[in-house]
């Protein structure tokens, strides 16, 4: 594949960037990483945790899920999950940085905190009782692993390195890799 | 309490009042009700599934709990819950509706609902319903938020995350009382619960004054 763009988010630190139909969103991390996308050509069509949750049937997102909209309409596919095996990404919180998501996403003048979506939280891994019960249990991996997502649209997607307070000394930079297959 | 308002909203319909603060919207029925409700001064403070799990630490709404819009403020209190001991309330799923409802039969996926029956479809379901009881107050669908599925009761695997639709519902309507923390718009659908052999029931809505 080939590499269209790369960046990287130090923690506390956002990126957003546009993706055509087909390319790979490759986040590369191992603090916990808050994700957001949109239709690039209506932003008011965005990605939703409870659609996302319900057409995978599952809350706990990971490769072989797809992303879902508002709307009932896919996103993106969840292709590789390096962090698989070790921990659980989230579906169940809200923004951890919410301003810093804010920040990330103003130049589309489209959100203000109370229309900003809920995000999946990457390496979040929360501790989900089985009276259904839930509080964080932050482990993020021990080093930085890849997670591919695949673009089924034109998006526009955003994420910011939110690192958990608990785990701030193992905060590290992001990288953000989009490739052309 | 002094009833001040009760109406039966059908099967399949959608249904919408403001609610003053410190009534009792009391929601009576078995079969599952998707209700939002937003802040009547501001409707972009909407309920949210998300901070509200993290309010309560648990990720139904139970007996007790707040339900908080997206920058936490409070809008209602559960204070009363017929279906305790019986199911839990859920807050992972948004509303069905005619997309929804295509895809999972385009997808072969209809069984997820009702193993090893034919299921006839809906025209409509929840995402119709709220959007329609909602309009006269100028709230589209993308601004509807993902409701709490009162009596819809999941079964979800800790472990893997799957999760599976029940018919576990009340043999007889049992209520739900919902104390307004604020002034309050409130909606919601009574759901066609297509998990349910029933296909879905009628739910009567009352507002209380203590």
């Amino acid at each position: 594949m080939e590499i269209v763009s790369q960046a990287t988010v130090r923690p506390h630190d956002g990126w957003m960037g546009e993706l055509n139909a087909g390319q790979i969103l490759r986040v590369t991390a191992k603090s916990m990483i808050d994700f957001n996308c949109f239709k690039r050509d209506d932003l008011k069509e965005y990605f939703d945790t409870a659609r996302t949750r319900i057409y995978n049937l599952n809350i706990y997102p990971t490769a072989g899920h797809r992303l879902f909209s508002k709307q009932n309409n896919p996103m993106m596919r969840f292709i590789a999950d390096g962090f698989n095996g070790t921990g659980l990404h989230d579906l169940q919180s809200s923004q951890g940085c919410p301003e810093l998501m804010l920040k990330t996403v103003a130049p589309l003048n489209e959100f203000t905190i109370e229309n900003l979506p809920d995000p999946m939280g990457f390496f979040r891994n929360m501790d989900i009782s089985p009276d259904g019960r839930i509080k964080p249990k932050p482990k993020g991996p021990l080093e930085p692993v890849d997670i591919d997502l695949e673009a089924e649209i034109d998006l526009i997607c955003a994420l910011v390195n939110c690192p958990a307070a608990e785990l701030s000394a193992s905060a590290a930079d992001c990288t953000v890799t989009i490739l052309q297959p | 309490m002094r009833i001040l308002t009760e109406e039966i909203a059908p099967r399949n319909t959608g249904w919408a009042a403001e609610i003053r603060q410190g009534q009792i919207l009391r929601l009576t029925a078995r079969t599952i009700i998707d209700f939002v409700a937003f802040d009547a001064s501001n409707y972009a403070e909407a309920f949210d599934q998300a901070p509200s799990k993290e309010e309560n630490g648990a990720i139904y709404l139970r007996e007790g709990d707040r339900m908080v819009s997206r920058t936490g403020a409070p809008l209602m209190t559960l204070t009363k819950d017929g279906f305790k001991g019986l199911g839990t309330h859920d807050m992972q799923f948004g509303m069905c509706g005619q997309a929804r409802h295509k895809r999972a039969a385009a997808e072969g996926r209809l069984n997820e609902y009702l193993h090893g029956e034919k299921l006839e479809l809906p025209d409509h379901g929840c995402a119709e319903n709220l959007t329609w009881a909602l309009e006269p107050w100028g709230i589209t669908y993308e601004n509807i938020p993902s409701p709490v599925n009162l009596f819809q009761n999941m079964d979800i695997s800790q472990e893997t995350g799957a999760m599976k639709r029940t018919q576990i519902r009340p043999e007889e309507p049992v209520p739900i009382e919902l104390r307004a923390e604020k002034d309050l718009l409130v909606a919601f659908s009574a759901c066609p619960d297509m998990a349910s052999r029933t296909g879905g029931l009628e739910v009567k809505a009352t507002i209380l004054q203590p």
